[in-house]
Order: structure tokens, then sequence, then C-alpha cells
């Protein structure tokens, strides 16, 4: 069954069919998530929800472009809009934190019991700094980064994806590689 | 090779995008400036975080959750569906029935229960021999 056989069907109302897609692409959509979100079970969370958003919009799918292009457009947009609304709730997180004294769940990480409290603190210090070097990004940059280094796509779909030119891409990646490097570079200066 | 030049070349260092020779050069230098080498395994260990982003494994069973979500999305529409199928007809029906039964019922208790008396029926029940005697009113 080819794939737009299969999506043929999932719109004639064999609803189970779009488990095949979901396998298909689940581990694709999480590495874009985790790309933007850091965290793991925020990544698989938005993941869901982005499957199903898919699954919801299946009979928008015109053909017009490959299937894994239109997903990876739903993708890039619901990572973007979960993350301005992270942004909008991260000012009453703080105020929650700060009367409750607890930890929010981005902040906890699992860790492996070798390791100290100190190598502990260093390595999500290390982390924080790494998210914040990406996060300041711009947001092309950013989603040519993240599409490009997390799921390996080659810049050709990265254009498509983007609708924008090869070219435009490239000069994308070089720039946030080289904002990226000069961040963390100024990070590691300060500490 | 300066400072500079080096840091300024240190990703693509890391990533081995350069050409064999700054390669060299790159080593060369490293080998001769302590603060390069260190920023250079600085950045080392960022990338691998980022590295290790992008290793993490995930729930297996998103599909499976993603399907159940699925299922609860097209579950108030499979109602729909059988209360548009099954239960319209027969409320309609129901409906229907009881407004026949009841016309009916209400028209049978109205023809039982109401009749009409002529001016020749009322006048039937009239005994001329019950009336009032003209001879009382001789008498006053």
């Amino acid at each position: 069954m080819t794939e737009q056989e299969i999506i043929q069907s999932i719109l004639n109302g064999n609803t189970e069919n779009f488990r095949l897609i979901a396998e298909a692409y689940q581990s694709k959509i999480f590495r874009v998530c985790m790309g933007f979100v850091h965290q793991k079970e925020e990544a698989e969370d938005l993941t869901q929800d982005i499957l199903v958003s898919i699954y919801q919009n299946l009979n928008s799918y015109k053909g017009n472009s490959k299937f894994s292009t239109w997903m990876y457009r739903i993708a890039v947009n619901a990572s973007l809009r979960h993350l301005e609304r992270k942004k909008r709730r991260g000012f009453f997180e703080r105020i929650e934190q700060l009367l409750t004294g607890e930890k929010s769940s981005h902040e906890i990480n699992i860790h492996s019991h070798t390791e100290t409290p100190e190598s502990i603190l260093t390595s999500k210090e290390r982390s924080e700094m790494v998210h914040r070097a990406i996060d300041s990004l711009s947001e092309n940059q950013r989603i040519a980064f993240t599409l490009s280094k997390f799921d390996d796509l080659p810049q050709q779909q990265i254009a498509s994806i983007m609708n924008s030119t090869e070219g435009a891409v490239e000069a994308l990646l070089q720039r946030a590689k080289a904002n990226l490097q000069k961040k963390l570079i100024t990070l590691h200066k300060k500490n | 090779m300066n400072c500079s030049d080096c840091i300024s070349k240190i990703g693509s260092f890391i990533e081995g995008t350069l050409s064999k020779d700054e390669m060299t050069q790159m080593e060369k230098h490293f080998s001769t400036c302590d603060a390069c080498k260190h920023m250079h395994d600085e950045l080392v260990q960022d990338f691998a975080i980022l590295e290790s982003e992008k290793s993490t494994a995930h729930n297996p069973f998103i599909a499976t959750r993603v399907m159940a979500a699925i299922e609860q999305i097209e579950k108030p529409t499979a109602r729909q569906i059988g209360y548009k199928k099954i239960l319209q007809p027969i409320l309609i029906a129901a409906s229907l029935f009881i407004a026949i039964a009841g016309g009916i019922k209400v028209g049978t208790l109205y023809s039982k229960n109401v009749t009409f008396h002529t001016e020749t029926d009322n006048l039937s029940f009239m005994d001329d021999a019950k009336l009032e005697s003209l001879q009382t009113f001789e008498q006053d």
C-alpha cells in the first residue's frame, strides 16, 4: 500500500490505517519537537498533539508537495505555537514556583545514578546554556538549524518546508551555526 | 594561525568540514594555545548535548496514544450518527403516534360528554301534569 493509498483509505473512513502514518513519522516529528523544546516528555506530548492535528487536517493535504514536507510544516508551526504559549505561561509559572518553591517539570531531568551532584549541576548548567544559545537564534535560523541538525534533512527539503530556496537555506544554516558558536563562546568566556 | 582565526573556525573543525590543510593548522594551534584548546573542549561538550538530545529515544507507544486520542475525537461523531440513524426516526414516529392517539382520544371524550339539546328536546321533558295548577292563582 503506497502512502497516497493509505491517506485515501483514511479519508474514506478507515481510521485505523492512520496508525501506519503515526508509526512511520513519530520519530521524525519527535526529533523536530526535541530540537524546539529540548525536553523528552514535553516533546512526546507535542508529537502526539501534532499527529492528531495531522489526522484532523488530512483532508487539506492536496498532494502538491511531498507528504513528509506537508507534515514537517505542520510540526514546525505547531512547535513554534507551543513555544509562544509556553513563553506566555512562563511568567505565571515563575510566580507559582516562587510561591510554592516547587520545581517545574521542565527542570527535572533524568540523570544516571553514577553521576555526582556536582556533575549533574554542571551538565544541567551546560544544557541550559546550549538551549539559551539555540533559543536566541532568529526564528528562520532556528527552523533551518533544527531541521538540519535534528532530522538530518537535506537543504532541498528544508527549502520546500520553509517555502524558500536552497541558497537561502544554505545561508540561513551558515548564519545559524556562526551565531550559535559565537553565542556559546561568549557564554563560556562569561563563566 | 592566530587565536581569532582559530576561534572563528572551531565549529567547522569540530564538524570536520575544514580542508585538510586547515585541519592541520588548527591542530597545530591547539597544541600551542591552551585557551583555544580549552574553548575547543568546551564546544565539543556543548555539541555533544545536541547529539544526545537528537538521539533521545521516545516512548514507543506514541502511535498507540495517538490512536486512542483519535478514537476519543471520533466517538461523539459515532453517537451523532447513531442518533440520526436510529433515535431520531423513533422519536419522530413516537411523537406522531402520541399526537394522533391524543387527538382521537380527545375527540372521543368530546363526543360522549357533550350532547346537543334542541328546543323540542327540552320541551319533551316538561310534564304538564306537574306544572303548577292555574287554580292556585285563582284562590289568591
